[in-house]
């Protein structure tokens, strides 16, 4: 069976295909790019909105699959931007419909951790999942994904856009200026904010912009904005693997691009020993085939979705989701 | 220091040993054996990043341990800081772990965990949580209960975290043992709200709102 998925929380826009023996058959994105500052929700809304369609039959075309084809229809429920999940859900739901296939509102957060497992062959996790709307890690442990530990405020990459944004770097995204000015760097005291096991990132953006506007270079902020950070969260990835005593750990998500990141956590891997896996680019930034694959898994545990019943869910966390089709 | 040292176990945080007192300093009447904890680097840190937070945070667990003391808690005395070596030297509290304890069906937990409840209770109420007040980090010697490991503790008056740490003393408890969950948990209650006086509801009331987000994962 084939499955369609739509990604849309934030500002990419995703068609994914997969089958259910976990075959990815297809992964379309386009962006939406601000022209200036942050991600507006109504424009990617209307952004998403105007570039489905051709899209989807783009995606369909290509990968030589008909409407026909399809057994289910799957969609990105939530979290994310409340604009965006209507405007994917609505076409979610006419195609259902239309064709009258079963629908699966997906959570977002773990198709990361499925389309992770799945393409890098772990079976049973640490997973460090960190982006521009999200950082969290997460483990398997009684029936869900539970969250050990999480950012308080905002999520690491939005702390490196905004970094790069307020500081005048040019270039988009801003997290990856970061990473490139940040080799010629020196280490700068920032705040550790580290409670437990959760993180905050907003206070150490604004000590390092202060920093900024007295005077300290650049490259050396961007070196001292990721050395801290990333610490933290490789500190807080370390005590969830010590907690759950599980021996696997994958980086997902945009953030997962990052060398340095990769880095720590895989020296923090070696010396425990534990197994320390990447997704693949493709699919650790948001995309649909990871829709279209944990949709897949929810059918076949009999989690569809009536159109009538299937709201988007902006704050859906992912231990409010019983995860049938994980073993164990 | 290092011959004499026993290693007891690998935390996530450092290596905690046992060793004579007078293998570290000198003949005692009062101490016989004492605990180290070393925070050990890091790799994947920077050195001056690593040196920063291990040397912070032997710092703040020894004084975090020493103003719950002055706080009338039971907890061990520090007996050294070495900062650079980011060592901790401190008395090492003799008696029966509370995991054990309530593991053994012979014997009655319940006096314990009221005293265990009302240690947690004087922490609070000077401003200080705990952060893993487990049934591991807490011992029964001779008629008192003490609390150990202040690796997570920190100083705030939060109702949120004194609700966590309650929280926690729970979730410990009922996976410690199921069968007497109850009569022991509402020793522990008894015993924090009796130390703790009025501001026991507000945390008792966050505690259960805590656990319906069902977030905390059972230990």
């Amino acid at each position: 069976m084939i499955c369609l998925g739509i990604e849309g929380t934030a500002h990419s826009l995703g068609v994914g295909l997969a089958d259910d023996s976990g075959r990815i058959l297809a992964n379309a994105k386009r962006e939406y790019a601000p022209r200036q500052g942050g991600i507006h929700p109504r424009e990617a809304a209307q952004h998403h909105g105007e570039n489905l369609p051709e899209l989807l039959s783009q995606t369909l075309e290509r990968s030589n699959v008909s409407f026909e084809d399809l057994g289910l229809i799957a969609f990105s429920r939530g979290p994310g931007l409340g604009p965006c999940l209507r405007t994917v859900a609505t076409a979610a739901r006419a195609l259902a419909l239309r064709l009258d296939l079963p629908l699966a509102g997906v959570n977002h957060c773990i198709a990361h951790i499925e389309i992770g497992k799945i393409t890098t062959g772990c079976a049973d996790p640490v997973t460090v999942y960190v982006s521009g709307g999200s950082s969290q890690i997460l483990a398997f442990v009684g029936g869900r994904y539970r969250v050990f530990g999480e950012t308080q405020d905002i999520a690491l990459g939005n702390a490196l856009d905004t970094f790069a944004r307020e500081a005048g770097i040019q270039g988009f995204p801003g997290a990856k200026r970061v990473e490139q000015l940040a080799l010629g760097g020196k280490y700068v005291q920032l705040p550790y904010t580290v409670k437990g096991t959760d993180l905050s990132f907003s206070g150490l953006v604004t000590h390092a912009l202060e920093l900024h506007r007295s005077g300290r270079s650049l490259e050396d902020l961007c070196f001292s904005i990721q050395e801290v950070s990333f610490s933290m969260l490789t500190e807080v990835a370390e005590r969830a693997l010590a907690h759950t005593a599980k021996a696997e750990l994958l980086l997902t998500g945009g953030v997962a691009a990052n060398k340095r990141l990769r880095e720590m956590l895989g020296t923090m891997c070696r010396e425990r020993p534990c197994r320390f896996s990447v997704v693949p680019f493709e699919y650790a930034m948001d995309n649909g085939a990871m829709i279209a694959w944990n949709g897949i898994q929810m059918y076949g545990s009999g989690a569809t979705v009536e159109p009538a019943e299937s709201n988007v869910k902006p704050r859906w966390r992912t231990d409010q989701v019983v995860a049938r089709w994980v073993k164990g | 220091m290092g011959e004499g040292m026993t290693l007891i176990t690998k935390g996530a945080e450092g290596d905690i040993y046992s060793a004579r007192f007078s293998d570290v300093f000198f003949e005692s009447p009062q101490f016989s054996e004492v605990i180290i904890k070393r925070r050990i680097p890091k790799g994947y840190r920077i050195p001056e990043l690593d040196l920063q937070l291990r040397r912070q945070r032997t710092i703040s667990e020894a004084r975090i341990i020493h103003d719950s003391r002055a706080a009338g808690a039971n907890v061990p005395v520090i007996l050294g800081v070495w900062t650079d070596a980011c060592t901790l030297v401190m008395e090492r509290i003799q008696g029966i772990r509370l995991k054990e304890l309530l593991n053994q069906q012979e014997k009655d937990g319940t006096e314990a965990c009221r005293k265990a409840g009302r240690q947690l209770a004087l922490l609070h109420r000077h401003g200080i949580v705990h952060g893993d007040p487990t049934t591991s980090n807490m011992i029964l010697s001779g008629r008192d209960v003490y609390l150990i490991d202040f690796g997570l503790a920190e100083y705030s008056d939060s109702v949120e975290k004194r609700a966590v740490d309650l929280h926690l003393m729970k979730t410990a408890i009922k996976s410690t043992h199921f069968r007497r969950f109850r009569p022991y948990y509402a020793a522990a209650v008894e015993g924090y709200c009796t130390a703790m006086g009025e501001g026991a509801q507000a945390v008792l009331v966050r505690s259960r709102l805590i656990e319906k987000r069902g977030r905390y994962v059972e230990r």
